[in-house]
C-alpha cells in the first residue's frame, strides 16, 4: 500500500488540475442556450475561495470576507488534520511545478542529493509573516504571490495569448481550431500590453524548478507558508519504522527537501505528503500515521524582526506611489468598481475579470493607480470595449472589489466619458462621411449625435457634413467608439476616466 | 417644321403614352413587377410561412439537395425583443422551410459587431436555428475569404465565404432605423457577410452597401418586420424604440422590400440615397406601380 500511495497522490493532482484548467477555461460565455443575461460556463471564483491565504488578507485589509470563501475552511481543516496536503495533492499550480521538477530530475546528471535542510526554505514563511503585516496595515498584496492568483493571472494574459498565436497560424486540423475558438480562447481579440512581463514571469518561476525541484513551493510560496504553519500541529505525520538505516535514498527523492532520512530531524512542515520516499524507500521503513509530535519550524526573532522593517518600509514605498485618482485619465475601473481606496484593499489581482471580459476591455494596470494598485483591472478602449448589456466581471468577482450589478444597473453605470480630437476625426478634419461611433453607441438615446452643418470636404467639395458630438449626460464610457473608431492608430474619439465629461447635470 | 430628331422623340412619346394608356398594357405587365408579399400576424412563424407561400412557395427558390445560407442579421448583444437583431422565431422558421423543401445543409451565420459570443448568447437566434437543425457557427478567419466583388466603391474585399459558395442563399435581415444609412434592412445586411475593417465603408456607405448588395444575390429576401426600430438605431436599446408591426416581406427583389420598409420606417424610397443608387443600377424598384404586393393577415 505504502508503495503505491505517490500514485494516489499523482491522480489527485491530475484530477485537480484537470478541474483547474476546466473551471479556467470554461469561464467564457455560455453560448449553450439561451438566458435573459450573458453567464459564464463555469464559475471562476472558486478557484479563489478555496485559498485561505486570499481569505485572510481580504479579512484583514477590509473587514469583510465573502461567504464564498467558506470553502477556504476545507482547505484549513485539511491542513489541520494532515498537514500540507493542499500542496502536494491539490494546488494546480504546484502540480505544475511538480511536472517541470519531474522532468528536471530526469535531465539532472548527478544524484539529487539534499544532505541539510537549507534556511532559505523558511523564506517563505518570512513572505507570509509580510504579507499578513502589510494587509492588517491594509496594503493587499496577497495578489502578488498567492499561488492561485498568479496562476491565473499567468494563464490569463500570457499563456491565452500564446494559444492564440497557435491558433492564428492555421496549422491545426478546422476540428482543433473550432475547439480552440468555441471553447479554450471564445474570442479572437485578445491582446495584454504586459503579456510578455507575465511570461516573462511564468517562465523564471517553472524554469526555477530546474535549480531545486518546487522551487516556488520550498521557498517563496506564502500559501505554502501558511499551511506549513497550520500544519504544525497536525496529527498525521510521516514516520519512521524501527528497521530504518538511514540510507538516505528517500531524501534525494524528497522534492520537498522535508529531508524525511533524517530520523530525529524531519521537517514536517516542509512536507507536502507527495510520498516519493514510501516508494522508494528499499526497506519499507517509512509510513504515514499518527504522532502528536509537533513540527519544528525554527523562524528567528531576528529574520521575524527584519520581516517587519521590510514590510513597514515596503508599506511606505507603496503608499508614496498613490496616485490621485482625478490626475489619471487612463484609470478607468470595470463598472461596478468601489470607491477606489476600497478598490485597491479588496481587489485580490486575480485577473480572472480580464479572463472572463467578453471584448479584451479590462487588462491589468501598471501604474495608473500607483504602485499599490499594480495589476489591478484598468479599462483600454484601444484593444477592447465594454460590453452594454455585460455584467460578468462583477458577477465574478470573488471578493466583491467589482460589485454585482444588475444588467439595468451596469447599463447605466458610468464609468468613463467619450471625447473627441477634432483634428483627426474625418468629418470634422476633412469634411468626409463617417459616423462610425454614433452607429455603435449602445445608449437609447445615443451619446453621440450629429452636428450638421454646411460645409466642404478636402476636395472643396460643399456638402452637408455630420460631425459627432457627444451627450455627457448620455456616454457611459464604455468605449467602443474608441475601439471602432476608423482612424485606428490614435482614435479621433477616445476616453478617459473623468464621468459625465466633468458636466454637473441639472 | 418638323426636324427628325424632334419627329423622332414624338414618336417614341406617341408610341409610349398609348402602350401605358391602351388595355392591353404591355408595360406593365404582370410577370415583370416586382412580387413582394406582405403576411401579417402575431405568430410571427405562420407568418414567415405564408408570405413564403404567397411568393411562390419555398419549393419555387430551394431544390432538393441544396446547401442554403441564411443570413440573418444578428450584429448586436441585444435580447430579442429590442430589435436589433432579427427574430429568432423568424430564422428558425427559414431554416425549418429550407429542410422541408430537401435542403442537404442550412448554414446561419452572421458577422456581428459586438463581441460574437455575447451577440450569439442574447440574440437568441443560434439556439431557436439550431433545434430546426442548423449549422450555426462564429465566424473565424478562415472561413472568410479575399474577393473581387467588382462594385465601384468595394473591389478587393473579404467575404464571409457560405455566402458566396452555398447553392442558395437567403436574406433575413430585421428592419431598422439607422445612423448612418438612414434605414437598414435587406441591401445593408450584406455588410454582415464581408470582414475586413468595415468602419472604413461607411465613407461611402451608400455605395458599398449597393456594391455588396449586388455581389451577393439572395434567392430570397424575407424581412422581419415583425417588430421594428424606429430610432436609435442600428443597436436600439430601449423598448421604446420598438414598434410591433407583426409583419413579414417577401420579395427576391432586395429594392422593392427596402422601399416598403422605408415607409413603414416613416421615410420614404426618396430620402434613402441606396435605394436611389440601387434603383439607377437596375438592382430592383422602388417604385410600388412596378410592384405586384400581395397583402394576407392570419
Amino acid at each position: 500500500m505504502e508503495k503505491y500511495s505517490r500514485y494516489f497522490r499523482l491522480i489527485s493532482q491530475i484530477i485537480f488540475l484537470a478541474l483547474f484548467f476546466y473551471i479556467f477555461f470554461n469561464s467564457i460565455i455560455d453560448n449553450s442556450g439561451f438566458s435573459l443575461e450573458l453567464k459564464l460556463k463555469s464559475k471562476i471564483e472558486y478557484i479563489f475561495a478555496v485559498d485561505p491565504l486570499l481569505a485572510l488578507t481580504t479579512l484583514f485589509s477590509t473587514y469583510k470576507l465573502p461567504s464564498v470563501f467558506i470553502l477556504s475552511a476545507i482547505v484549513i481543516i485539511l491542513t489541520l488534520i494532515f498537514g500540507r496536503v493542499f500542496c502536494g495533492w491539490i494546488c494546480p499550480f504546484g502540480t505544475i511545478h511538480h511536472f517541470f521538477s519531474f522532468i528536471a530530475q530526469k535531465f539532472r546528471a548527478g544524484r539529487y542529493d539534499k544532505k541539510e535542510y537549507s534556511k532559505y526554505q523558511n523564506l517563505k514563511y518570512y513572505i507570509f509573516t509580510a504579507v499578513i503585516i502589510l494587509s492588517v496595515m491594509r496594503v493587499n498584496v496577497s495578489g502578488y504571490l498567492d499561488p492561485l492568483s498568479l496562476l491565473v493571472k499567468c494563464l490569463a494574459i500570457f499563456f491565452l495569448p500564446v494559444i492564440l498565436i497557435i491558433y492564428n497560424m492555421n496549422i491545426l486540423s478546422d476540428g482543433m481550431q473550432d475547439f480552440l475558438f468555441n471553447n479554450v480562447l471564445g474570442r479572437d481579440n485578445i491582446y495584454y500590453e504586459q503579456a510578455a512581463l507575465f511570461g516573462t514571469i511564468f517562465i523564471i518561476l517553472l524554469g526555477m524548478n530546474f535549480y531545486r525541484n518546487r522551487f516556488w513551493c520550498k521557498y517563496l510560496c506564502p500559501l505554502g507558508g501558511m499551511l506549513g504553519l497550520l500544519s504544525k500541529y497536525s496529527p498525521l505525520k510521516l514516520q519512521h519504522k524501527a528497521s530504518c538505516n538511514s540510507c538516505g535514498v528517500c531524501s534525494s527523492s524528497c522534492y520537498a527537501d522535508a529531508l524525511p532520512s533524517k530520523k530525529n530531524n524531519f521537517k514536517y512542515s516542509e512536507c507536502m505528503l507527495l510520498f516519493n520516499c514510501l516508494s522508494v524507500c528499499p526497506s519499507d521503513s517509512l509510513y504515514y500515521g499518527l504522532k502528536m509530535k509537533p513540527a519544528e519550524i525554527d523562524l528567528s526573532k531576528r529574520a521575524t524582526a527584519k520581516t517587519l522593517g521590510i514590510a513597514l518600509s515596503g508599506f511606505f514605498v507603496i503608499k508614496t506611489g498613490t496616485k490621485a485618482i482625478a490626475k489619471s485619465p487612463q484609470l478607468i475601473r470595470p463598472p461596478g468598481s468601489i470607491q477606489e481606496n476600497d478598490f485597491l484593499k479588496t481587489c485580490i489581482r486575480c485577473g480572472a475579470c480580464m479572463k472572463v471580459c467578453p471584448e479584451n476591455f479590462l487588462a491589468p494596470s501598471l501604474f495608473e493607480s500607483g504602485i499599490e494598485g499594480l495589476w489591478t483591472p484598468v479599462g483600454n478602449a484601444d484593444y477592447g470595449y465594454c460590453v452594454y448589456n455585460c455584467n460578468l466581471c462583477g458577477k465574478m468577482c470573488p471578493t466583491g472589489a467589482i460589485e454585482e450589478l444588475s444588467v439595468e444597473q451596469k447599463k447605466k453605470t458610468t464609468i468613463a466619458t467619450a471625447f473627441i480630437d477634432e483634428n483627426r476625426c474625418l468629418p470634422y478634419a476633412y469634411g468626409v462621411d463617417c459616423s462610425v461611433c454614433e452607429e455603435h453607441c449602445p445608449t437609447s438615446p445615443k451619446a453621440i449625435y450629429f452636428n450638421k452643418i454646411k460645409g466642404k470636404n478636402y476636395k472643396s467639395q460643399s456638402r452637408e457634413i455630420k460631425q459627432p458630438k457627444i451627450n455627457p449626460e448620455e456616454c457611459i464610457g464604455c468605449g467602443i467608439c474608441q475601439y471602432k473608431c476608423p482612424v485606428k492608430d490614435k482614435p479621433a474619439i477616445y476616453m478617459t476616466s473623468i464621468k459625465n465629461g466633468g458636466v454637473m447635470s441639472s | 417644321m418638323l426636324d427628325r430628331r424632334t419627329f423622332i422623340k414624338q414618336l417614341v412619346l406617341a408610341y409610349t403614352s398609348m402602350k401605358l394608356l391602351s388595355p392591353l398594357n404591355t408595360f406593365a405587365d404582370e410577370k415583370n413587377k416586382s412580387l413582394v408579399s406582405i403576411c401579417e400576424s402575431t405568430d410571427h412563424r405562420q407568418a414567415v410561412r405564408q408570405a413564403v407561400k404567397m411568393a411562390g412557395g419555398i419549393e419555387n427558390f430551394i431544390s432538393k439537395g441544396d446547401t442554403v445560407a441564411v443570413k440573418p442579421n444578428m450584429a448586436w448583444a441585444r435580447k430579442p425583443e429590442y430589435a436589433a437583431n432579427t427574430n429568432p422565431d423568424v430564422v428558425a422558421e427559414v431554416v425549418k422551410l429550407c429542410y422541408e423543401a430537401g435542403a442537404k445543409k442550412v448554414y446561419v451565420t452572421d458577422n456581428p459587431c459586438n463581441s460574437p459570443r455575447s451577440v450569439y448568447a442574447l440574440s437568441n437566434i443560434p439556439t431557436l436555428a439550431q433545434k430546426e437543425g442548423a449549422e450555426i457557427f462564429i465566424p473565424q478567419s478562415r472561413h472568410y475569404k479575399e474577393m473581387n466583388l467588382g462594385g465601384e466603391f468595394v473591389d478587393d474585399w473579404s467575404v464571409l465565404e457560405v455566402f458566396h459558395t452555398a447553392d442558395k442563399v437567403i436574406n433575413v435581415p430585421v428592419a431598422k432605423h439607422h445612423g448612418s444609412s438612414r434605414i437598414t434592412v435587406s441591401m445593408k445586411n450584406w455588410l454582415g457577410a464581408v470582414g475586413g475593417f468595415r468602419g472604413s465603408l461607411h465613407q461611402n456607405l451608400h455605395q458599398a452597401i449597393v456594391d455588396l448588395a449586388s455581389f451577393f444575390k439572395p434567392t430570397l429576401n424575407i424581412v422581419d418586420c415583425t417588430r421594428i426600430l424606429m430610432t436609435n438605431g442600428p443597436t436600439g436599446g430601449s423598448l421604446d424604440d420598438v414598434k410591433k408591426l407583426n409583419r413579414i416581406l417577401v420579395s427576391t427583389d432586395q429594392v422593392a422590400v427596402d422601399s416598403i420598409a422605408a415607409g413603414y420606417l416613416g421615410t420614404t424610397p426618396e430620402n434613402v440615397q441606396f435605394i436611389k443608387i440601387a434603383e439607377k443600377k437596375g438592382l430592383g424598384t422602388s417604385n410600388k406601380n412596378k410592384m405586384n404586393i400581395l397583402y394576407g393577415k392570419i
